[in-house]
């Protein structure tokens, strides 16, 4: 398991259907969802979305706690954006 | 993420700029993805951190960082000694930019951009480079720009080369 890097090489299965192989970080993913607790949270088919905007005076601050712990998922799904560029600029966004 | 064979090792970028996106500073935001044959091998999303006056301004300023790391990545194709084609394609869905890169063309509204304009300019007069005009429903970079609604997104992951597991 290449773990360390968070890729996880998916080929025995792959390889045959595609002649190619597949990048993946599902392990990553479910375990980023777990340590926020939302595993259990609906799939959407988007990631942002695109009719409303995030602003920067709108909504209540974080406090100090809510802060760190909003760097570090946000932070974290950085390192997800390895295979899945889709969600690129939804986290750059996020971010910001 | 899905990568497979493929016969081709040309290099080819789309890029993309959402101008005065953002709502704060109305700065914008540049994208591009850059494929090897039908491969996704680098992508960029970020928000650019200087001010530009004009759509063409900011998607210039994501053609120079689009032209940086196509050249990043030829250069290490040569270094791996894989024959790719001489010319790299750079798909941009803004017309004036394209005139602009094959005309030494200035005006007071493209002199501050001068820098990216000549690093660029450089790379498509030496045939490094063949910029190409792309219409805004086929640039595959759009949603490194912008958030899409669900129809576009779908094909956005699709363009990406990304399946479900």
């Amino acid at each position: 398991m290449t773990y360390i890097i968070f890729l996880v090489l998916r080929s025995p299965r792959y390889v045959m259907v595609l002649c190619g192989i597949v990048l993946s970080q599902d392990k990553y993913a479910s375990d980023l969802l777990k340590s926020v607790g939302m595993s259990s949270c609906k799939p959407v088919s988007a990631p942002l979305s695109a009719s409303e905007k995030l602003t920067l005076n709108e909504g209540t601050p974080l406090g100090p706690k809510d802060t760190t712990h909003y760097r570090s998922v946000v932070g974290a799904l950085q390192y997800l954006t390895l295979t899945r560029p889709d969600i690129s600029y939804s986290v750059n966004k996020v971010c910001q | 993420m899905k990568i497979q064979k493929s016969s081709s090792t040309l290099v080819s970028a789309f890029s993309d700029a959402d101008w005065a996106g953002s709502s704060d500073d109305r700065k914008s935001t540049s994208g591009f993805a850059v494929f090897l044959g039908s491969n996704l091998v680098s992508w960029n999303a970020r928000k650019q951190s200087t001010m530009y006056r004009s759509s063409t301004e900011s998607e210039y300023k994501a053609i120079a960082d689009a032209t940086a790391e196509v050249m990043w990545l030829q250069t290490l194709l040569r270094e791996l000694n894989v024959n790719s084609p001489r010319a790299a394609k750079l798909w941009c869905d803004n017309m004036g930019v394209k005139y602009l890169s094959a005309n030494p063309v200035f005006h007071a509204r493209t002199k501050h951009i001068e820098v990216d304009y000549h690093f660029v300019r450089e790379r498509v007069a030496q045939g490094l480079l063949d910029i190409e005009f792309i219409s805004s429903g086929d640039q595959v970079a759009d949603g490194l720009t912008k958030a899409l609604s669900v129809r576009l997104f779908k094909n956005f992951k699709n363009n990406l080369n990304l399946i479900k597991l």
